[in-house]
């Protein structure tokens, strides 16, 4: 965020560097159930973006102290493979990763029912492989799917699409150079049915109206985000057998 | 073929439906909240999940591995987020590593489990498969059941997902095909059909 640099990130046209036009995502692709020994997992690609995301439980809540009587404790881990950037990602929890977790545990929070399962403990484990901006946004998304595809009840999805600001435009779901080079970065996740927002933090700096401008966009991701985890889920159990 | 359905998704304008297993009622209408087939009747919609932990419930009888024996108790492993407490009388010659057939006698308002009549079950096979396809493993009124076993193979199915299977090495592997087609094939019509074909082997269990 807020590199210099001299690269035009926006042409005459009003095309970014990739083509897209302002308000275009990159093309999004998830696969539900890939993961044979998890409960629910789910694969998913947005650009060069690549995410694995894989559920375990409800299970025997461990450590012990973690376990409530109240309902099912979540435990987000995100985490970036070493391989996943250029240069190489120093192994293990860092600040960033820790913060990620924790904020996409209480998105997740939000909309799990875990009264249902009290005393236990639901693990959610996202690794990313190839990390091109945009990673929290997609880390969600493929969350999202996974405890879906362990059966874990939830009042509804949650989907989840970054808008930011890069040369002077709002515009929707930074790429790389973008994210480095542009002013601003918001990730945002919403409860699809309800519009309900369970994250949104905001790198870089926006005036308040280009702020709304840039979370009514992110919605618009949201959304688009949301039919294409529809879609991976149904298309699990379409025709005749499970692949 | 019904439909399915993902968590948040809208099964009924109004809230006139009865919302049953895996829905609940908003302002506006009934909504799921599991992934599973809708099953939508004229005063009543519900959701079967198709994937899932096993849920105990009383009542049920399940498949259950001895954890650890402590003091006069044994803790089992039925394949849920909660292992089971069987009570022993000293007269179960029970230990760490036994396979048992157990009832569910209660389960408590924050899932502590408690057993009671265990069978042991001796050599045989343990199965696991996912707990929510065993209503089509069973059949109706047990139709598939005694389809399965028909072969003479000793069969136990538990609500857990865990089968015991038990007799000579080539029926015990025709059984074992027979229940990963079931597992697969769950979700469709015509099931019980497609798995008498199988064990009389006019279909080898490649077709879809």
């Amino acid at each position: 965020m807020g590199m210099k640099s001299d690269i035009k990130l926006i042409d005459a046209k009003g095309k970014r560097l990739d083509g897209r036009a302002i308000d275009e995502m990159r093309p999004l692709k998830i696969e539900a159930g890939v993961l044979e020994q998890a409960d629910g997992s789910a694969y998913l690609e947005w650009g060069n973006n690549k995410v694995i995301a894989a559920v375990y439980g409800p299970r025997e809540c461990l450590p012990r102290h973690k376990a409530s009587p109240y309902g099912s404790t979540l435990m987000y881990r995100y985490n970036m493979a070493p391989f996943s950037v250029d240069d190489r990602k120093r192994p293990g929890r860092d600040r960033r990763s820790t913060e990620i977790s924790k904020i996409s545990e209480e998105a997740l929070n939000k909309v799990v029912l875990t009264e249902r399962f009290p005393n236990s403990m639901i693990n959610i484990n996202v690794e990313v492989l190839q990390a091109d901006a945009g990673t929290r946004c997609a880390a969600l998304t493929a969350a999202s799917v996974a405890l879906a595809d362990a059966g874990i009840p939830m009042k509804d999805m949650v989907a989840s699409c970054a808008a930011g600001k890069a040369g002077d435009h709002i515009v929707l779901d930074l790429g790389k150079l973008e994210d480095n080079f542009g002013k601003a970065d918001v990730p945002m996740a919403i409860v699809p049915h309800t519009g309900e927002i369970v994250l949104l933090q905001m790198d870089g700096d926006l005036s308040p109206k280009e702020f709304k401008t840039a979370m009514t966009l992110a919605t618009k991701g949201c959304m688009m985000a949301y039919e294409e985890q529809k879609k991976a889920l149904k298309a699990k159990y379409k025709g005749g057998g499970k692949k | 073929m019904r439909e399915v359905v993902i968590p948040g998704e809208k099964l009924s304008e109004g809230t006139k439906l009865h919302a049953g297993q895996g829905t609940y009622k908003a302002d506006d209408g009934v909504y799921a909240n599991t992934y599973g087939l809708m099953n939508k009747r004229e005063d009543a919609v519900s959701v079967v999940p198709l994937e899932g932990k096993y849920m105990p419930r009383e009542g049920d009888k399940v498949i259950g591995v001895i954890e650890a024996i402590r003091f006069e108790a044994a803790f089992v492993d039925i394949r849920s987020a909660y292992n089971g407490y069987l009570p022993l009388d000293g007269r179960d010659r029970l230990k760490a590593g036994d396979v048992v057939l157990v009832d569910i006698a209660s389960v408590n308002e924050i899932n502590k489990v408690d057993l009671e009549r265990p069978m042991k079950l001796y050599e045989g096979k343990l199965m696991d498969i996912p707990s929510v396809k065993i209503p089509r493993v069973v059949g109706h009124k047990g139709s598939m059941l005694e389809l399965l076993r028909k072969s003479g193979v000793t069969l136990f199915v538990g609500r857990n997902g865990r089968v015991y299977i038990k007799g000579d090495t080539e029926t015990v592997k025709k059984t074992e095909e027979a229940l990963n087609m079931i597992v697969e094939l769950a979700h469709t019509d015509g099931l019980t059909d497609k798995i008498k074909d199988f064990l009389e082997g006019e279909s080898n269990g490649n077709e879809k």
